[in-house]
Parts: structure tokens; C-alpha cells; sequence
């Protein structure tokens, strides 16, 4: 009795998280204009986005944005947390508030704060800035997931490679970097994710005439909604995840290797 | 392979001096134990040695060459740690390799000095594995195996046993001192555990609150301690402490008085009037139910026993004395409440200075 009512109870829980997704992929193959019943499959409306060079310019926009985000975010990420070792605790406690809090400032004020700074400097929005922004409200992503992967691993590994007479360069190459990697990877693709979605920034700081796919869905939607939208969703969450399995596949199995000492 | 000394070390961890002015010299190719409890200085004093931690204070040598400016990376130096630090990257060969590719040696001499060393260590069938496909035992050879593989000047283990179950343990300690006595490598040696450093030492230093207490051979340190911490810490002792009242040389006991009352114990080289402290370890009592002269009168309150041997709490007078007796008769084994004589030999009574 137990056992059937936590499973009902998590059942109702993953249909809350995801019927709405669900709907939402199931409606671009349906005929209807309006998302109505009776459901008739069709693919019209991904023949309708193939077409529609505005969208996918806007896609385009996106993904490179957010991909230049992510590998920004995972440089900076990755100096932060070989340096933050070696500060005092306090500095330390310091570096660690003032990083972290782009996550509790809302992206709308983030948004506007930079807008009214680069008016404030007389300079026009650009490409450049709203990257800049990105950066900003991604960078914690990255340096969570980096700092978590930094404080498991095991110290006396890089120490053990300098006594084996390796330069700090050669231990970082061979020994910090390898258990890094999979959490520079999972960083950034979290801050890829945080930069591909974010309407906010962008909307304040794009200079006019370029956008984003978050804003072109927002004023398609201005203008009419049609399942084209629902198509390119869908698109997006397919590649998301791919993208989720590619990490998890790398971040499992060096999981498992980084877990191989001490082990039976 | 060196005589490593060092003068005066110091550490400071901002107001705390954890590390208070070591001076220690290790033979070459002898191994020596650094023992002492938690939080005394022992594992700091070990990563001086190494590098890891800058000195505020003293010098270390490696054969007259001072290192302090000498980086971890450059002073040829062998580590294992406790908990191995293997690469989990990497496999067993790679894991040994790591410090001769960091040398420029040719690939032929790596392959050779790495089949060498993996059959000096019993581990030339696992070249291919990773660390995590290994038992503990097997680790900790491989971590040893890829110190000595560089011939260092000095190896250094930090705790590297204490992570195996007693048995294992027990075998490997046999099996380091194999293998240290082929290589003839200088070794440091950290442990707290203290039949570790009896089994495996040639020089045992006993390390309390950032200062060392004694150095000796194990014999020494154990037989002749010199300070109360330095008998309690290895093995046990029971304590006789109070002012000398009476010395009597012809049968060899010395009274002492203290607020508990006199007791008279055998012992020698007393003076009376003096206040003395005398260690006895418990195996080297013995107790009689037959009266003997100089023997303590008391009562068994409590026995452990252990297979080989029973330990008796005996009071005596108000002493609570702790002692080791063989169980090599079946019969006559001590019970709870015998009233029992405890006498020992008045050699046994090692005289600690206060």
C-alpha cells in the first residue's frame, strides 16, 4: 500500500514536470493551426521552420552566442578555481559570495543595469555586450560545477606528481586537467544552456535588427502563434538531449575512475 | 641515496609553532620512524622534508646540500602517502612510469627500470590495470614501486599502512622492510602506530607537541624511556611515583611515598630524599600467590583475556597496577579476586628523570 501510493505520488510529479513539454512536442505534428483536436500527424510545420530563414537565423544567433558563452565561462571557471586555492579562508569566503551572486540578482535588473551602463559610457548596444552579460549570469554555472569536481578530488595527487619531479606546468597537463575535465565539460555546457535560454539580457542589450531565438519566439508570439514554434521546441530539446547524454556518458565514466582509489 | 639532517626546523601556522626546532639526522639507507600522536608535528616535520611546506625556520640536507630553495620537483625525493595517490587516469605501468618520463630517460630504459621494479614488488602481471582494479595491497605496492622507481635520494611514507586491515598490514610491513633493505634507500617513516615503528625502524623518534621526545632504536625507546609521555605512548607502563624513603641495595627495593600512601617496589639507583618516577612494563611482572619479600600484596579486580596472554588489573594498596602474564599453563590460570604477590625484577624498574 505504501510502495503504490509513493509510486502514484512520483508519478504525479514527473507529469507535472512533463506533460506540458510533452504537449507542447506532440502539437508540431499536429495539422491544426490552433492546436486543436482531433490530433491529425503532419510535419507541415517543420517544412514551414525549414523555410523560415528568420527563425533559424535566430537559432543560429543563439547557438553561437551560447557556445562562445560556454567556452568563456569554462576558462574563466577553470582559473578561478586553480587560483582560489591558494587564497587565505577569508579571502576565499569573499571570492566565493561575490562569484555566486550573479545567481541571486534577477536577470531583468542584470539586464537593465547593463543596458543603463552602457548608456551611461555612451556606447550602442552590441553582440559584444550582450556576450558580456552572458558571461556574467552563466560564470556561476561553470564555477559551481568546477568547484565541486576541485574539492573531491584528491590534493595529494598533483603534490605526488611534483615529487615524482613533474613542473607545475606537467602536472596540470597530466594529472589536474585529466580529473577536471569532465566537470569543465558539464560546467560548460550548464552555461551554455543558461546563456542559449536567457530572454532578459538579450532583450536589452541586442542591438536592433539581430535577435536571438528566445526573442523571436516571444514576438512571434506577439504576432500569432503557429506550431512552428512548437518545432523548433522540440528541435531544441532533442539536441539538449544529446547534448545531457554526450556529459553524462564523460562525466560517468571518469565518475568511475575517479572512484577506482581506495576501492575493493 | 643520502644522509639526510635537520637542523632546527620550524613551523608556524600563523600564532601556532606546530613544528618546534627538530634536529634529526637519518643515516644513509637507514629508516627511521617518526612516531607520536595526532596533531604532533610528525606529518608537517615529513612534508619539510619533502617540500611541500616552506620551513620558517632551520634547514633540511640531503648530504650537506641545503634544500631550502630547492624545489618539491627537484630534489629527488620518493612519497608515498596514505592514501597512495595513484592516478586513476593512468594505469598501473603509466602510474610507475610517471617520474622517470619526467627525467628524459629513452623509452627502453623506462620499460626496463619499470619491469624491474614491478617484479621487486610482485606486481609484473597488473602493468595494465587501473588503480581502481586493484585491492588495497595491491595499490599500496604500486604507489611504493613508483617512489623507489626513480631512485630517489630519500623515501618518504606518510601513514602509508594504515589504510590495510591488520593481516595485510602485518605482511607488508615484512615486505617494505624486503624491499627497503634491497634498495638501501634512506627512509622517513610517519606513523602513530607504534608496533609499526618497533617492527620496521632502525632509529624511532617519538614526536610530541611539535618537539622530539626521544631518539633511539626501538630497543632503546622502548626499554629506556626517557620521559612519561615516551613510556605511555609506546606500549603500557605502569607508574610508581612519590619521594625515596628508604633504598635498600642488598635486595634491591626503594620505598616511595606519595599522597596515596608508601609503597615499596623493586628498583635501584635511588637516593633517598629525592622524588622519583619509575615506569614498569606490564610483561615483565609476575605475579605469585606465594608471599615473596618486595613484592607487592593485591587483589585481581580485572582480567582481559587474549589468547596468548591475560591482563590483570591488580589493586594494590590503592595502585591499580596493570599486568601481562602468559597463559602457558592451562591450569593455573588467574581468576578475578586472587589475592596475589607482584614482583618483578628491580632491573625492570626503568627510573625516569622529572
Amino acid at each position: 500500500m505504501k510502495k503504490a501510493l509513493s509510486r502514484i505520488y512520483v508519478l504525479l510529479i514527473l507529469l507535472y514536470l512533463y506533460v506540458p513539454i510533452l504537449v507542447l512536442m506532440l502539437m508540431g505534428f499536429n495539422q491544426s493551426r490552433y492546436n486543436s483536436m482531433p490530433f491529425k500527424f503532419s510535419l507541415q510545420w517543420y517544412q514551414a521552420l525549414i523555410k523560415d530563414t528568420k527563425l533559424i537565423m535566430a537559432a543560429r544567433n543563439s547557438f553561437l552566442l551560447a557556445i562562445v558563452t560556454g567556452i568563456i565561462c569554462v576558462i574563466l571557471a577553470t582559473f578561478f578555481i586553480l587560483g582560489h586555492r591558494f587564497l587565505s579562508d577569508k579571502v576565499k569566503g569573499l571570492f566565493d559570495s561575490v562569484s555566486m551572486m550573479p545567481m541571486s540578482i534577477p536577470w531583468l535588473i542584470m539586464g537593465l543595469s547593463l543596458l543603463l551602463l552602457i548608456r551611461a559610457v555612451n556606447l550602442d548596444k552590441s553582440m559584444f555586450f550582450v556576450g558580456a552579460g552572458h558571461v556574467v549570469i552563466s560564470l556561476p554555472y561553470s564555477l559551481l560545477v568546477l568547484k565541486a569536481r576541485m574539492a573531491s578530488m584528491d590534493q595529494s595527487l598533483e603534490e605526488m606528481s611534483a615529487s615524482l619531479g613533474a613542473t607545475p606546468f606537467t602536472t596540470f597537463r597530466r594529472v589536474t586537467l585529466p580529473a577536471i575535465a569532465p566537470a569543465m565539460v558539464a560546467g560548460g555546457f550548464l552555461s551554455f544552456m543558461i546563456s542559449f535560454d536567457n530572454f532578459p539580457i538579450s532583450y536589452f542589450l541586442m542591438p536592433n535588427g539581430v535577435s536571438t531565438l528566445p526573442i523571436e519566439i516571444q514576438s512571434s508570439i506577439k504576432f500569432g502563434f503557429t506550431p512552428e514554434i512548437n518545432a523548433v521546441s522540440t528541435v531544441i530539446i532533442g539536441i539538449s538531449l544529446i547534448c545531457l547524454t554526450v556529459t553524462g556518458i564523460i562525466m560517468g565514466s571518469s565518475l568511475k575512475s575517479m572512484m577506482g582509489k581506495g576501492g575493493k | 641515496m643520502s644522509t639526510v639532517v635537520l637542523k632546527g626546523l620550524v613551523k608556524k601556522y600563523g600564532q601556532n609553532t606546530v613544528v618546534k626546532g627538530i634536529d634529526l639526522t637519518a643515516e644513509d639507507g637507514k629508516l627511521v620512524s617518526i612516531l607520536g600522536p595526532s596533531g604532533c608535528g610528525k606529518t608537517t616535520t615529513l612534508r619539510m622534508i619533502a617540500g611541500f611546506e616552506k620551513t620558517d625556520g632551520g634547514e633540511v640536507y640531503f648530504d650537506d646540500k641545503p634544500m631550502g630553495k630547492v624545489p618539491v620537483n627537484k630534489r629527488n625525493i620518493g612519497m608515498v602517502f596514505q592514501s597512495y595517490a595513484l592516478f586513476p587516469h593512468m594505469t598501473v605501468f603509466d602510474n610507475i612510469a610517471y617520474g622517470l618520463c619526467q627525467r628524459k630517460i629513452k623509452p627502453d630504459e623506462i620499460n626496463k627500470r619499470v619491469e624491474e621494479i614491478m617484479k621487486l614488488v610482485h606486481m609484473e602481471e597488473y602493468s595494465k590495470r587501473k588503480p581502481k582494479e586493484l585491492s588495497g595491497g595491491q595499490q599500496q605496492r604500486v604507489a611504493l614501486a613508483r617512489a623507489l622507481v626513480i631512485k630517489p635520494d630519500v623515501l618518504l611514507l606518510d601513514e602509508c599502512l594504515s589504510a590495510l586491515d591488520k593481516k595485510l598490514r602485518v605482511e607488508m610491513q615484512v615486505e617494505l622492510r624486503r624491499i627497503l633493505e634491497e634498495t638501501g634507500v634512506t627512509t622517513f617513516f610517519v606513523t602513530h602506530d607504534q608496533e609499526e615503528a618497533m617492527t620496521l625502524s632502525d632509529k624511532i623518534v617519538v614526536m610530541n607537541n611539535g618537539a622530539i621526545e626521544q631518539v633511539g632504536t626501538p630497543y632503546e625507546v622502548y626499554e629506556k624511556p626517557n620521559s612519561r609521555f615516551v613510556a605511555g605512548f609506546l606500549g603500557k607502563a605502569n607508574f610508581f611515583e612519590g619521594k625515596v624513603t628508604n633504598v635498600n641495595s642488598d635486595e634491591k627495593y626503594v620505598v616511595l611515598e606519595n599522597e596515596k600512601g608508601t609503597v615499596a617496589i623493586p628498583a635501584e639507583k635511588a637516593k633517598i630524599g629525592e622524588n622519583a618516577l619509575y615506569a614498569v612494563r606490564p610483561e615483565k611482572m609476575r605475579i605469585s600467590k606465594e608471599p615473596k619479600t618486595g613484592a607487592l600484596k593485591g587483589t585481581i579486580e580485572h582480567i582481559t583475556y587474549s589468547g596468548n596472554i591475560s591482563t590483570c588489573n591488580i589493586n594494590c594498596g590503592g595502585e591499580s597496577i596493570l599486568c601481562e602474564v602468559t597463559n602457558d599453563m592451562i591450569s593455573e590460570r588467574p581468576q578475578r579476586g586472587d589475592k596475589v604477590f607482584v614482583t618483578w625484577d628491580s632491573a625492570s624498574s626503568v627510573k625516569i628523570e622529572v
